[in-house]
């Protein structure tokens, strides 16, 4: 067990699957050494394994086309697009991936191996076309799986998780946890299963990525005022970890979910009627979303009137435990 | 060189299946006319280069190995095929011909990342990207010409253009000829008759020979003809008789026909061929004609995860 900043464990987890398998590649814009990728966080890949990290032209179709390409032939590609917001460049390419394996049945095993990661987030003021969380869109998208780590750790764990994994994953890296070092232990970690941050017996928050640092504030603000707070993260949003959860508001009788993506047909929504839909009776009153406005974020902080907050999830939370109703049994 | 008459029968085989498909599966993109450009092509082909077919005919899937057999199943949406009757793509893995999808353009990055593949496991195996005019018009063609270029992937970029983007003629699109291309990309670049199925294979040859011994790039524009209409279950009123004419005048088989009996071949051995190929394929469809469709009781969410099916 050692303490590692966020980026670092990612450049590990995809350090220690290349050498441990010779049909890991990794490319992107940028990625090799001297600049080392985006904030550097492939610094050092390219020297290591050279031939096996290659920088791309400005392109982002041929990046993650390639990828699906690779994939089919015996690769495993890790496809590196800078920040969300020009994953839509790409996005008919990731939609065609996806689907790849389903619209030809599965024929004669086919597999699609690849790992598109990526940078996800705003809180940084630097506007709608370099902030987005764009969750939503895929989690539309059959045939996508979507890890968002919110610790070192787990950054660490399912970055190897998604490269061994057989399917289409996007993983998502919050800017903000660039520096947040934490402990890794070096052990994969298996997709659909959430991790309970804090143990709570009043209100189930759920929240993913930087949402998670949010609510456990706005957990402890809670605490202040009597509320007792559980916080899941359910670390990767397909597969989506919906028993743990249902569990939680089972005994909490209280949701809100906490998403960085736009409100309007997001996770939160999902999660939401994902839990109405299994779990009917649980909750006291009606969950409540705390999630990114729908507008496109301005830049500056101007942002922050937009984005979810600990204010707006300490206020909803407060709302969703104090609802009156039957306790459930 | 292969055997020209092999090479004939190929064609040939591919002719039957055309008239055959065109007649059984509703939707039919027939590469009717144009079966010299994927069976020259793909025949020059080893097991274990990689192919992405245009979508359009089946000369291309079946000179790459796909037998006539699975072919049909495949097209009449049968629950045996490949795909277990969900698609009408051919895909033959073991040759190296993982299937198609409906969007134009999206053929030039899967092309590239099948050649970083074939580069990777070393054995001078390359890919085969086969494209229409109509794709030729997308970014996605930009953007993979330069990841082939700056990686010197081993990739052989077939243009199919036969002259016709559903209605929209090429060369009201292209100021000059698609081939022109391939300047901009400094790849070696041949311009064929994609009629005669004799020049598609010398000239695949000769551009594979040095994908392969390079590791680079390069281009081949096959000029052809679409005499059939986009797909079997319209028209198309923009291509006048003449026009039609002297392309059905050109036939591909007519064509190979010409040069073999220039070669002294008999035009009866020829005869026999042809008429053997049909023979093949009609009973090859009397063998796949009562299979099963898709199976309605099947999930249809079965196939969408790789880790659901273990």
């Amino acid at each position: 067990m050692t303490d590692l900043p966020f980026f670092d464990a990612i450049r590990a987890a995809i350090r220690d699957e290349m050498a441990a398998d010779p049909t890991v590649m990794l490319w992107g814009e940028n990625v090799e050494d001297p600049y080392g990728g985006l904030l550097q966080q492939y610094a050092g890949l390219s020297t290591e394994f050279p031939g096996r990290v290659k920088d791309t032209p400005l392109a982002e179709t041929a990046i993650v086309g390639a990828a699906l390409g690779a994939a089919l032939g015996g690769l495993r590609p890790v496809a590196d697009i800078q920040i969300a917001d020009f994953s839509f460049v790409a996005m008919e390419e990731l939609v065609r991936a996806a689907r790849w394996r389903h619209m030809h049945g599965g024929a004669g095993d086919l597999r699609v191996p690849m790992v598109v990661k990526t940078l996800v987030g705003g809180y940084m003021g630097v506007g709608a076309n370099h902030s987005q969380v764009p969750t939503g869109y895929w989690m539309h998208t059959p045939g996508l799986k979507i890890a968002f780590p919110s610790t070192p750790g787990d950054a660490y764990g399912l970055m190897r998780t998604a490269i061994r994994d057989d399917d289409v994953v996007v993983f998502c890296a919050h800017k903000l946890f660039m520096f947040d070092a934490g402990p890794v232990d070096g052990v994969p970690i298996e997709f659909g299963r959430a991790a309970v941050r804090r143990p709570g017996r009043n209100v189930t928050l759920v929240a993913t990525g930087y949402m998670v640092s949010l609510a456990l504030q706005a957990a402890d603000e809670l605490a202040a005022t009597g509320i007792d707070a559980e916080v899941i993260d359910p670390r990767t949003l397909e597969p989506f970890d919906l028993a743990t959860v249902v569990e939680s508001v089972t005994r909490t009788g209280a949701l809100v979910t906490v998403d960085e993506d736009h409100t309007r047909a997001g996770a939160a929504a999902e999660i939401c009627m994902a839990v109405l839909e299994a779990a009917p009776d649980a909750l006291r009153g009606p969950p409540r979303r705390v999630a990114c406005a729908d507008v496109p974020l301005p830049e500056g902080p101007a942002e922050l009137q937009a984005l979810p907050s600990v204010e707006r999830i300490v206020n909803a939370a407060k709302a969703a435990a104090t609802t009156r109703g039957s306790t459930p049994s | 060189m292969t055997d020209p008459l092999a090479l004939y029968r190929t064609l040939a085989e591919a002719r039957a299946l055309e008239e055959t498909v065109q007649t059984h599966a509703a939707f039919y993109h027939s590469g009717y006319g144009m079966e010299a450009v994927g069976v020259g092509v793909a025949s020059a082909l080893r097991a274990d280069d990689y192919l992405v077919a245009h979508y359009r005919g089946v000369g291309a899937p079946l000179a790459k190995g796909m037998p006539i057999d699975t072919l049909l199943r495949t097209f009449l949406l049968k629950a045996t095929s490949p795909v277990r009757g969900r698609n009408w793509h051919p895909v033959a893995v073991d040759v190296g011909l993982f299937g198609h999808q409906g969007t134009s353009g999206s053929e030039f990055g899967r092309a590239a990342g099948l050649g970083v593949a074939a580069k990777h496991h070393g054995q001078h195996a390359v890919a085969v990207g086969m494209f229409g005019d109509g794709s030729a018009q997308r970014g996605t063609l930009h953007e993979a010409f330069l990841l082939a270029c700056s990686w010197e992937l081993p990739v052989l970029w077939v243009c199919e253009n036969n002259e016709y983007m559903i209605s929209t003629r090429a060369d009201a699109i292209f100021p000059g000829e698609i081939a022109d291309l391939a300047g901009g990309y400094r790849m070696p670049a041949a311009t064929v008759d994609g009629n005669d199925v004799y020049e598609v294979r010398r000239a695949t040859d000769e551009l594979l020979s040095e994908v392969r011994r390079v590791s680079k790039p390069a281009f081949l524009e096959a000029k052809t003809y679409r005499v059939r209409p986009h797909t079997e279950v319209e028209a198309a009123p923009y291509q006048d008789d003449a026009e039609l004419e002297r392309w059905r005048a050109r036939d591909p088989l007519a064509v190979g026909r010409a040069r073999l009996a220039q070669d002294g071949i008999d035009a009866g051995e020829l005869d026999r061929i042809e008429a053997q190929a049909r023979v093949e394929v009609a009973d090859a469809l009397r063998r796949v004609q009562d299979d099963p469709g898709h199976d309605p009781a099947e999930d249809v969410g079965a196939y969408l995860y790789a880790s659901e099916t273990r």
